[in-house]
């Protein structure tokens, strides 16, 4: 049953009032028949508990802070990651039970889970409770806390509240000895351009002007922008030229082929760039319309195109009409890589933009 | 998503979504373990010392109440420190069950003796309330009345504790321990005695907190992984629980707890409120029912029938065993004149009616009216001519408590009316002394009298043969109580006569212990058999031994109610009072001259009889022998003077119950071992077909470990250095303190893949890499599939552990 009382959320739980009430009028019977003077006494305190109770759980609710930490940020498949939720009072209220309502799913794959976590609030400190996690699927691991309860002492009435707890967890493939599909021969004028000196020229558009995040090249600024703006902003570039390789990312609408074809496309970069090649990572965005693209040219850069990749759930990822899509955003590019996944087999190709 | 949800008992791996596994275990932390200690021995303490402490305090019986607290504190922080681990909870238990069977035995007299001397102080209270003559008490063996009470409270402090910890700490079982708290409590407040306010606070204290943690899923004891994953199965996860606010919300239930107390004290002071209170109606009520629970106990509530003396109108059988309140029941006012019994009957019984269980009044001559004795008038008549064995006396009943009867004196000249309670009559009666009257009595003109229901004739017939009855009417009745007396005890808890028997059959053939409804019943159809008319009659007896023991003197003139002879000297006109005690049933049977006459077939009661045994000395002489019983007679020492020597001459004479205690001890771990493997066996029969092969495949792990080790133990002593033992020891002692974990043993390893390929590498198992990958698919198929495996997948998975 529920109320709302000042703004707040009143849950009454129906079978703990009436647990409590049978003792209460247990209490009064064993009063009225015996007319003791014990029972005088417990009635009186069963009387004055409630109120207290009530008071402790109302004043409580409005005094907890709670936080969700995940020990890192990225994390491999089969790796144990730490994920912290703490709560803080500042009160010196109590409460033996909190319900901290919490959902846990992989954004990326768009599935997730409710769950409960039941802990105790102690007076004027913190109660941590480390979640030892692991993930066997890549993508985006999402923990969020919406509501909270605090339940009285009595266990009758939950108060609710609102939080904001979250925090995320990149999982990205293992960086193995895994042997990448060998890069197949690209043919003459297709991806070995050399890079012209000649301002204007260096063969890449524009595809979208952003703000400034760390490790954007300096020649990338727009400086007029910037001026105006007062704040740095970048040209994200798309490099046509074959100074940047072009690597497509054909991603299928099932998870497993997903995983397989990030997974491989993982290892085909790291090796790429091992080879001192600079990638330029193209991802199909349902939302956009268009190809979300990521210069990669060091591992750390792979780790922030794969996060980047994770932000859009993997529904918006993928299409069957992708080479029509790159025809379409990149009618100048003549051909370009891609992996793609034939047959429960993921390929690294060539395809010809045309 | 429910499904998502699947554990690997292996691992305790749980699913928490599409995969995300919440791994290590499901552990619920406390934090703060002294804090969770200190407030489940308060617990205990609480409700132990609240209850068993405040019912002595309501009864204000003095004893060594530091002892009490003492015994309860250690058992207390004793018992809720079994739940810091698993193997201390289960050593723990053990040791403190052979420290209760040792105290118990070893000091069994003053625990006795002491429990005893409760039960007194109780019983001295309850018989003060109730305002009953009557009072239970039991026979105290040691005469220092307070030691032997503080020794028995420190003993039911150490078991209060122990019971409550069972029950508290698992799973705050809070009804488990509220109801027979209250009951403790119950005891000294109906009898209108309170117990102190500390032991008020420290009993609700109790109460509340356990109820607060039940409410609040705190349960005192660490969960096991089945409740955690049970919860977790509906995705709730139990987190950590703080021992701070565990102590805050005790401390907090005890502030409130006081201040209430000390408030409630002020406005309204106990003696105060005590004395303006009046009693409430339902316990007016119930007050005759809880007198007689009070005196005979439990037996005093499954009786049957309101009756007095287990009598009711020739209602027979329903009555288990005889209460008796012994309070008066009729006042007679009357000149006593014989040494013989003083019959007053109030129910004839004419037919009986077997398995109806009782006595028919449909004859005419069973009616009141027809009571009146023609032997009467002739006794009269005599009286009146002058002749000096005869006499007239006037006898005044009373009714206080009876049922409603008319009570009525043998010879009496009227046939009375019916005495209601609380109203009076008066009856003239002309007593057989020593002569028979001239003349005959009335002829009897019904066969009725004669009449024994084929039902029984075979009881009857048997039962006359054995007896060997023969001779006079006289002489058939003296031999019939006399093979009553030597054959058939008397008892008044004799026990109900089972539903579709023959009240008199089984009395005769199968039960042959009874009370005096029993007797009589039977002595009717015996004597009819015989071809003596008889009846059954019921009202009361009054005994001349009592009679003189018990009466009141009045200022009454003696003329106004007795003239003529006396057996007795006629000192003076008494008051007595008949209890429920003198209640009686007898038989009548017809004499030619004298018409009808009680006769006794009732057998004496027996001493043994009375005696009360409690259920203490049953658990006493569980453990004592013929020869500790006589030694213990001949040679106990005197305890009145020094309880010391007492204590270690118990301690002494229990050393053949030691021995046995540390026999059992010994056997307890074969026992233990045999209980296992009969579980597992169970188990193992009982499971499915993925349990059965995740069961075969950690018992081939267990093996496998064993056998490895035992390998590794043998290659190092080949290589043989200590030194080099050291350090492998100490390696792995910095191993498990550092967490690290070693891949030498399957069990640290988190997956099926990388167990059985130790178990390959290590030759329990083949090496054949595509037998490896179905075994391990098989494998997780049984351990996280919601599907049983098939048949063929089972007996091939087996196949590699047998």
């Amino acid at each position: 049953m529920n109320i709302r009382i000042r703004d707040k959320k009143v849950h009454i739980s129906v079978l703990h009032l009436a647990a409590f009430m049978l003792v209460y009028i247990i209490n009064i019977l064993l009063f009225l028949i015996f007319r003791g003077y014990t029972f005088l006494l417990t009635w009186i305190f069963l009387t004055a508990l409630v109120p207290c109770s009530f008071f402790t759980a109302w004043r409580l609710a409005s005094s907890v802070e709670g936080f969700m930490i995940t020990e890192k940020e990225t994390a491999s498949p089969g790796e144990l990651v730490e994920v912290i939720v703490s709560i803080h009072n500042d009160s010196y209220f109590c409460a033996l039970k909190s319900t901290w309502y919490l959902n846990i799913g992989n954004s990326f794959y768009d599935t997730s889970d409710d769950h409960r976590l039941i802990l105790s609030i102690p007076p004027r400190g913190d109660n941590r409770f480390p979640m030892t996690v692991t993930m066997t699927e890549l993508g985006r691991i999402v923990f969020t806390c919406r509501k909270y309860n605090v339940c009285d002492l009595l266990g009758i009435l939950s108060i609710c509240s609102d939080c904001a707890m979250e925090s995320c967890l990149f999982i990205l493939p293992q960086s193995g000895n895994t042997v990448p599909a060998a890069i197949p021969e690209a043919p003459s004028g297709v991806a070995e351009f050399s890079e012209s000196s000649r301002k204007g020229n260096d063969h890449s558009e524009v595809s979208d002007i952003r703000t400034y995040r760390i490790g954007d090249r300096p020649k990338n600024i727009h400086w007029k922008l910037s001026a105006r703006n007062r704040e740095l902003m970048v040209k994200d570039r798309i490099s046509l030229s074959g100074s940047e390789h072009v690597l497509l990312l054909d991603l299928p609408s099932d998870k497993n082929g997903a995983e397989k074809l990030l997974t491989e496309g993982w290892h085909q970069i790291t090796e790429l760039l091992n080879s001192h090649l600079i990638i330029r990572l193209l991802v199909w965005n349902q939302n956009l319309f268009s190809f979300d693209g990521y210069s990669v040219g060091s591992p750390e850069e792979l780790v922030e195109a794969y996060c980047q990749i994770y932000q859009t759930m993997l529904s918006y990822r993928s299409s069957s009409l992708l080479r029509q899509y790159m025809r379409n955003c990149y009618p100048l590019l003549e051909s370009y890589l891609c992996i793609t996944q034939k047959k429960d087999t993921v390929r690294l190709e060539i395809w010809i933009n045309g | 998503m429910d499904k998502n949800l699947k554990k690997n008992k292996k691992h305790t791996d749980i699913v928490l979504s599409e995969g995300i596994l919440l791994t290590g275990g499901l552990h619920r932390q406390y934090k703060g373990a002294l804090s969770n200690l200190l407030v489940r021995a308060v617990f205990l303490f609480a409700i132990v010392v609240g209850s068993l402490g405040g019912m002595l305090s309501a009864f204000q019986i003095s004893y060594a109440k530091w002892a009490f607290f003492l015994s309860a504190f250690l058992a207390a922080f004793y018992c809720a420190s079994l739940y810091l681990s698993v193997w201390w909870e289960n050593i723990g238990y053990i040791l403190i069950l052979f420290l209760a069977m040792y105290t118990g035995l070893s000091l069994r007299t003053y625990i006795s003796s002491g429990f005893y001397g409760i039960l007194n102080d109780i019983s001295a209270s309850a018989s003060l309330f109730f305002g009953s003559e009557a009072q239970v008490n039991y026979a105290e063996q040691v005469e220092n009345h307070s030691f032997a009470i503080s020794v028995a409270m420190c003993y039911f402090a150490l078991i209060g504790c122990t019971i409550a910890n069972g029950l508290i700490s698992r799973k705050s079982k809070y009804l488990a321990v509220s109801v027979p708290s209250v009951l403790f409590l119950l005891v000294p407040v109906y009898l209108e005695h309170e117990p102190a306010a500390l032991y008020i606070i420290l009993l609700t204290i109790g109460f509340i907190t356990v109820y607060i943690h039940r409410r609040n899923r705190y349960t005192c004891h660490q969960p096991n992984s089945k409740t955690l994953y049970k919860a977790a199965g509906k995705h709730i996860l139990l987190g950590n629980f703080s021992g701070s606010a565990a102590m805050t919300a005790l401390l907090a239930v005890t502030i409130l707890c006081t201040i209430v107390v000390t408030l409630a004290g002020l406005f309204i002071p106990k003696d105060t409120y005590l004395q303006s209170q009046k009693q409430s109606s339902v316990k007016l009520k119930t007050m005759d029912t809880m007198e007689n629970f009070y005196l005979l106990g439990v037996m005093g509530l499954i009786n049957f029938y309101p009756s007095t003396g287990g009598l009711e109108s020739g209602r027979l059988g329903g009555v288990s065993s005889v209460r008796l309140d012994y309070e008066p029941d009729l006042n007679l006012t009357f000149v006593p004149y014989t040494y013989d019994r003083i019959y007053l009957k109030s129910f004839t019984g004419a037919e009986y009616l077997p398995y109806e269980n009782r006595w028919s009044i449909d004859d005419q001559t069973a009616y009141v009216e027809s009571w009146k004795h023609d032997t009467a008038d002739r006794l009269e008549e005599a009286f009146l001519s002058g002749a000096d064995e005869y006499a007239m006396g006037r006898m005044d009943i009373t009714n206080l408590a009876a049922m409603i009867g008319v009570y009525l004196p043998y010879y009496s000249k009227a046939s009375g009316t019916m005495i209601r309670p609380g109203s009076s009559t008066e009856y003239t009666f002309f007593p057989l002394l020593t002569e028979i009257p001239v003349g005959r009595a009335e002829p009897l003109v019904s066969g009725l009298w004669l009449d024994v229901p084929e039902e029984n004739l075979e009881a009857v017939a048997s039962f006359c043969a054995k007896a060997d009855l023969s001779g006079s009417p006289e002489e058939i009745v003296i031999k019939l109580r006399g093979y009553f007396q030597k054959e058939f005890p008397y008892t008044l808890s004799p026990g109900a006569t089972p539903r579709r028997k023959d009240f008199v059959n089984y009395f005769l053939e199968e039960k042959r212990k009874g009370y005096c409804a029993h007797y009589a019943s039977s002595a009717v159809l015996i004597l009819r058999y015989m071809g003596i008319p008889a009846r059954y009659a019921e009202g009361y007896a009054v005994d001349a031994v009592e009679v003189a023991a018990d009466a009141e003197q009045t200022e009454a003139n003696v003329a106004d109610y007795y003239e003529g002879t006396s057996l007795l000297p006629q000192n003076s006109v008494i008051s007595y009072d008949v209890t429920d005690g003198s209640a009686h049933a007898w038989v009548e049977i017809y004499d030619e001259n004298l018409g009808w006459y009680p006769v006794e077939v009732t057998p004496y009661r027996t001493s043994e009889e009375e005696e009360r045994s409690g259920i203490w000395d049953l658990f006493a002489r569980l453990f004592q022998t013929e020869e500790n019983v006589a030694s213990a007679d001949v040679d106990a020492p005197d305890t009145d003077g020094n309880p010391g020597n007492a204590i270690m001459y118990a301690i002494q004479s229990s050393a053949p119950s030691i021995a046995f205690a540390l026999v059992m001890l010994f056997l307890i771990v074969p026992i233990w071992i045999t209980v296992r493997k009969i579980i597992a066996f169970y188990h193992y029969k009982h499971a499915g077909r993925n349990e059965k092969l995740l069961i075969l495949y950690r018992k081939a792990v267990r093996k496998a470990i064993h056998k490895t080790y035992r390998r590794q133990r043998r290659q190092k002593m080949h290589a043989g250095s200590g030194k080099r033992h050291t350090q492998v020891g100490l390696t792995n002692t910095v191993k498990r303190a550092t967490g690290t974990q070693t891949q030498d043993n399957p069990t640290s390893m988190k997956n099926f893949e990388e167990q059985v390929e130790w178990l390959a590498e290590n030759n329990i198992i083949t090496q054949d890499p595509e037998k490896l990958a179905r075994l391990i698919r098989i494998l997780n198929e049984a351990a996280f599939a919601p599907n049983e495996i098939t048949e063929e997948a089972f007996a091939e998975g087996a196949a590699y552990f047998d």
